[in-house]
């Protein structure tokens, strides 16, 4: 890359031309020179660094919070801690701004007026708040009807959601919805096609050629640190060869910017452009003969004839150049790297935290690394192995929490369905009193209403339930719907016992030790709340333990019993551990469970860096014990869907600092959004300008975005980096609550969407609305406003 | 001698920006907000610079790259401060004298690399938020000029630490908050006169570049192209 | 962009005359308003220094914990008052003011008197641990106090350059200043 100074200065200089010119500098001096300039002494103290789990996204970082004094200044990754590395995101940097957040919730909050606003809400006592929500639940159980409590709550990695869960199963409710979104449709894809359930690890840092057919792994990988480490890796480590990387994608994003080839192609053609891929590498014979011979089904039988007579007859290069704009010398291209790579990895089309791809996609790609022999092979798709803690002894539910659980769940997902959670047929539901009236909705780690595609049915719906309880720090957009809004400590406040989310290979449990010695807020963990209201219902008998931290160090003394993996530690330790276990033994250099606690508490976490490839009664699952290439899907995706005519397609991603819908509420992310744009602050809609030319849009000009429900107000940015007939919006602003810094800055793009669904999978689909799209009056600028 | 030099790796380099809220937490960066990020006036020491390439019409390729202080040889700032408020130190950190500085910016004019940023207000931090501030760091007042000093601090901290313990610095005791955040492992740090020094190293590969260097300020960041690695390490 | 900078260069001038002006007037207030005298400090409690230091032959780290080991020096606290001072060990009144503080647990902050600037880096362990310096050097004889000084003999740089080039410490601006 060669950078000239002339183009240099053009481009640096217009973030610098406000900085470095004009203004008032008279006023200035003066000020300079005036009381007001007082410096500033930030307070000294003894140093001390705190190990701890950054909780600012699920990925599950080993941190390492610098105190000094009683106060926290630095958040760092733990140098030892497998998924960090000793590395740390914008996100986990800037979660000292979040404890420190001048409108983080200090006591519990009762709403006394219409729920949406913070002003509705009276301060509280704990006791008070208990009080009411264990009385309300007592009558609920007098009433037999135990299956009215409702849990929405975030994906079950730390132990607040484990109490959580407990609770309501002692309860007697069937009713624990999780809230996953980002990872249903891979976890799906496995699913039906190995049978097993669990979110696919690739193994990146493994590969040396990476199709990404639009996977944003470099922004909003699950576990977004180890995969950048990863990546590092791939592109240059001391002996492998540099890895490759193409974005096939109708956006330049971030990660695309990283790729070396970035292939624009047609919305919605990720599933059509992998089975071309497929459809190449068969008919030229590139693929895996012994893994499909050997470990497949469905290859050369079943429905449509199998998938070799289905790419043939439905998959030509030509109609998948005709429809995803790709031409076929290059999908030939693709195919024929793809196959002759050593370690290639296709990556399904993963957008975001909140924005489940389609199945299709995920299915389509799952597929296609299957036939060039990548099932859990290193650089390949591997499946996380169960973090060995023993399921916590069976609580013995009494006969009305029995009779609870056996009722249907009230979101309609049966032990069957597609999804593990579905917070849209919830919103329904709650409206409809079918199949049944909800009494309570706990509401913990997460924020259902900010990420609904039905977001005003869902507000209406929140109205219909008698008691909604909510668990937030700063009061997110679900909170200012809730009847009580329960103040939870900070995560470098609290005591925790997390696992990595499934997209890192190896098992590993994270220990955290309350960073700062004393909360700044009478706050209380979710888990506390709930071990308090299980006391106050008299179900001891399914949760002992006195407080979230005595149950960590209970959880400890379960992992210890797993009699494997280790103490985090070096590269030279884990190869060391590697090929102990390789060998058949365990060393573990701790040898009761109070020694692995004390250790736990120094080093920051255990692990397992033991993988066993091509254990196929653990990865193939299926009836059969063979991959299944699930004919009768590949014969649906050949038929393909109609896509809609009219207006834009609409394209939404998330970008690492507001991803999953939190990270808004921090000025540091806020001023960081997308480094390829000027957009701060605010909600921007990408348009290719051939696009913007024909709909008379000028750069930087207030848009109107349609739907057909539905209109927001964005900036247009006109950019070579969206294919035309498309635009592109990040999802993450536009917030109800969120403090100071998020409430009703920029626009939600969600709530453009209508609750639409992918119709085999039934899983929200955010692919497929189309837009209207036209630089609107200035009248027209409040976003969100219903049309 | 030593020469402190970071090495930015453009090939592992993600664009994430950890790098750069790292250094704002770090060095006591006031948050801006909204209106002061619309005017420009936001202040990073680091940022990640675009440049689209590619002629119009066809497909552009975007590069972001990492853009702290270049901690120049010759650099052009400390020449035309008429208070002598910056200065290059004998282990060639541009330091940055905040009590002397008077604000009349003719240092952010000569930057070449305009990586120098000027305090339009008083920092604010609404409480609790000062309770975050580090103590290593100075909260500097409006009407100065700051910029990147590869995290000095550090390296009089990673001194003391050596000499408390009897021993020379080592390479790698002294690393800047973004070179210690950086996800990817982008960014190295050390010095450049060390030959077996992992920046002298890399600084010697075949994909080493510095940015603008036809004019001679002899920047100390050092990058390194995307492309085969061809033995740089 | 070229607006931007043709619009510049009469505001810089304009900058200069201004800074001029208003460095002088700066000059003038300092020194007018007392900007640069030393300013006094209220204590909680009168501590006799020369009591503990001499007379019981206390030393400096008994109280000041911190000088050893961080960059600060650290002033004492109920805590470190209480290892002695739970009961009366004497018949002063300020002590008896101490003993009843400590009892009704309320809290004992001391005030500075020696503050460095905030854009000054200094560490008490590189300058009393490794440099040997004794602290009378920058503190005077505040040992022989017997009632805490309102105000003490202001630090300059000079004092730090000073020490500095007579012990052939570098005076470079990043020594210290940050």
């Amino acid at each position: 890359m060669k950078i000239a100074r002339r183009e240099f200065i053009g481009l640096v200089a217009g973030a610098a031309a406000g900085a470095a010119l004009g203004g008032s500098s008279g006023r200035l001096f003066s000020d300079a020179l005036s009381s007001s300039n007082q410096p500033i002494y930030p307070p000294r103290g003894p140093e001390q660094f705190i190990l701890s789990v950054c909780r600012a996204c699920p990925g599950g970082c080993g941190i390492r919070a610098r105190r000094i004094g009683n106060r926290i200044v630095k958040v760092e990754g733990n140098p030892l801690h497998p998924i960090s590395g000793g590395r740390l995101c914008t996100k986990g940097q800037a979660a000292i701004q979040a404890l420190y957040h001048p409108d983080r919730l200090r006591v519990p909050m009762r709403r006394v007026g219409p729920r949406g606003s913070l002003t509705s809400f009276r301060a509280a006592t704990w006791n008070a708040a208990a009080a009411q929500i264990a009385s309300r639940l007592r009558s609920i159980r007098d009433e037999q009807r135990p299956e009215s409590v409702v849990l929405i709550r975030g994906a079950d990695r730390d132990i607040n959601t484990r109490v959580a869960r407990r609770f309501l199963e002692a309860f007697g409710s069937p009713n624990d919805i999780p809230f996953d979104r980002g990872s249903e449709a891979g976890a799906l894809a496995l699913y039906l096609t190995q049978g097993v359930r669990a979110t696919p690890a690739p193994d990146i840092r493994g590969a040396d050629y990476i199709l990404s057919l639009g996977s944003e792994f470099l922004e909003v990988s699950p576990a977004p640190v180890f995969a950048s480490r990863a990546y590092g890796d791939f592109r240059q480590t001391r002996t492998a060869r540099r890895g490759k990387l193409v974005q096939v994608d109708p956006r330049l994003s971030i990660t695309a910017a990283s790729a070396d080839e970035w292939i624009p192609i047609r919305p919605l053609t990720h599933a059509l452009f992998a089975f071309g891929v497929a459809a190449a590498i068969v008919e030229e014979g590139l693929y895996n003969r012994e893994f499909v011979s050997e470990r497949s089904i469905g290859f050369e039988e079943g429905a449509g004839g199998g998938l070799r007579a289905i790419l043939q007859q439905h998959f030509s290069l030509e109609r998948v150049a005709a429809e995803s704009g790709v031409s076929v010398n290059i999908i030939l291209r693709i195919a024929r790297e793809l196959a002759g790579a050593r370690k290639g990895l296709v990556l399904p089309p993963q957008k975001g935290p909140l924005l489940g791809g389609h199945l299709y996609d995920h299915l389509a790609v799952h597929i296609l690394n299957a036939l060039i022999g990548n099932v859990d092979q290193s650089g390949g798709v591997l499946i996380a192995d169960d973090v060995p803690i023993a399921a916590w002894p069976d609580g013995g539910l009494d006969p009305v929490a029995t009779a609870g659980r056996r009722r249907p769940r009230i979101d309609g997902v049966g032990p069957d369905s597609m999804l593990s959670g579905d917070i849209e047929q919830l919103a329904r539901a709650l409206t409809t009193g079918q199949p049944y009236q909800a009494e309570v909705l706990f509401v913990v780690d997460a924020d259902p209403l900010y990420a609904t595609t039905m977001h005003g049915q869902f507000a209406a719906a929140l109205d219909r339930v008698p008691l909604v309880v909510a668990f937030s720090t700063i009061p997110n957009d679900t909170a200012l719907y809730a009847d009580w809004i329960l103040p939870e400590p900070h995560f470098l406040e609290s005591w925790n016992v997390q696992t990595a989310p499934a997209s890192v290979a190896f098992p590993t449990v994270s220990v955290a030790s309350p960073a700062l010695a004393k909360p700044l807020y009478d706050t209380r963990a979710a888990g506390d709340v709930f071990l308090d209201l299980g006391r106050r219902l008299g179900l001891e008998h399914a949760m002992p333990w006195q407080d979230v931290e005595s149950l960590s160090h209970a959880e400890v003394g379960r992992l210890f019993e797993a009699r494997r993996g280790a103490i985090v530690g070096t590269q030279f330790d884990a190869a060391w551990v590697r090929m102990m276990e390789g060998a058949g033994w365990w060393a573990p250099g701790y040898s009761s469970a109070d020694e692995l606690w004390k250790r736990l508490i120094e080093s920051g976490g255990w692990w397992d860096p033991f993988y066993d490839h091509g254990d196929w009664s653990r990865v193939l699952r299926t009836p059969s014990g063979r991959f299944d290439f699930r004919p009768d899907v590949a014969s649906k995706i050949a038929e393909g869907s109609p896509i809609a005519e009219g207006g834009l397609s609409l394209i939404l991603f998330e970008p690492l600092p507001i991803a999953g819908g939190t990270g808004a509420e921090l000025p540091f992310l806020q001023a960081l959004l997308d480094p390829g744009y000027d957009e701060k602050w605010e909600t921007w809609g990408e348009i290719n300008p051939e696009t913007a030319r024909a709909l008379h849009v000028r750069n930087g000009a207030l848009i109107r975005v349609a739907s057909a429900h539905q209109a927001i107000v964005v900036r247009a940015r006109i950019t070579e980096r969206i294919v035309p007939g498309a635009i592109a919006i990040p999802v993450g602003l536009g917030r109800e609550g969120g403090g100071r810094w998020a409430e009703n800055i920029g626009a939600n793009p969600l709530r453009l969407l209508d609750g639409a669904r992918e119709p085999f999978s039934s899983l929200p689909d955010f692919g497929s609305a189309r837009v209207l799209v036209s630089e609107t009056t200035p009248s027209d600028q409040y976003a969100g406003k219903r049309i | 001698m030593t020469r402190w030099a970071m090495v930015i790796d453009l090939d592992r380099c993600t664009a994430c920006q950890a790098c750069v809220v790292a250094c704002q937490v770090e060095n006591n960066i006031p948050p801006a907000d909204q209106s002061d990020s619309a005017r420009g006036r936001g202040i990073s020491w680091i940022r990640l610079a675009p440049f689209y390439e590619g002629e119009h019409g066809t497909r552009p390729e975007l590069r972001l790259v990492p853009l702290p202080c270049m901690h120049c040889e010759h650099p052009p700032c400390t020449r035309v401060c008429p208070v002598g408020a910056t200065m290059i130190d004998h282990e060639g950190i541009v330091g940055q004298n905040y009590a002397r500085c008077i604000g009349c910016r003719y240092c952010t004019t000569a930057c070449p690399y305009t990586v120098r940023r000027f305090n339009w207000k008083l920092p604010e931090w609404p409480a609790p938020m000062e309770e975050g501030l580090s103590p290593d760091v100075s909260v500097r007042p409006r009407g100065v000029v700051e910029k990147c000093t590869f995290c000095h601090h550090r390296l009089q901290v990673a001194r003391d630490k050596a000499r408390m313990e009897g021993r020379p610095l080592r390479d790698g005791d002294y690393l800047p908050a973004c070179v210690e955040s950086c996800p990817a492992e982008a960014m190295f740090f050390g010095d450049l006169d060390d030959r077996r020094s992992i920046v002298a190293r890399l600084a010697a590969g075949p994909r080493a570049f510095r940015l603008l260097e036809e004019l001679g300020t002899k920047p100390k960041v050092i990058y390194l192209s995307k492309g085969e690695s061809g033995g740089d390490v | 962009m070229t607006n931007v900078d043709r619009d510049g260069a009469p505001d810089r001038r304009l900058a200069i005359a201004v800074f001029a002006v208003c460095f002088c007037a700066a000059a003038a207030i300092g020194f007018v308003t007392g900007e640069f005298r030393p300013q006094s400090v209220d204590q909680p409690i009168a501590f006799n220094h020369k009591k503990h230091v001499v007379d019981n032959q206390l030393g400096c780290s008994t109280c000041h914990t911190s000088y050893e080991s961080e960059t600060f020096a650290g002033l004492p606290d109920a805590d470190i008052c209480s290892t002695c001072h739970s009961e009366p060990q004497g018949k002063s009144a300020e002590e008896a003011k101490l003993v009843r503080m400590i009892k009704e647990q309320r809290p004992l902050v001391f005030n500075s008197l020696f503050r460095e600037p905030s854009h000054i880096f200094y560490s008490h362990r590189r300058h009393v641990v490794k440099a040997q310096i004794r602290c009378e050097r920058c503190h005077g004889n505040f040992a022989m106090t017997t009632s805490p000084p309102r105000s003490v003999r202001r630090l300059k740089m000079a004092d730090c350059i000073g020490c500095h080039e007579e012990q052939n410490v570098s005076v470079e601006c990043t020594t210290c200043h940050r």
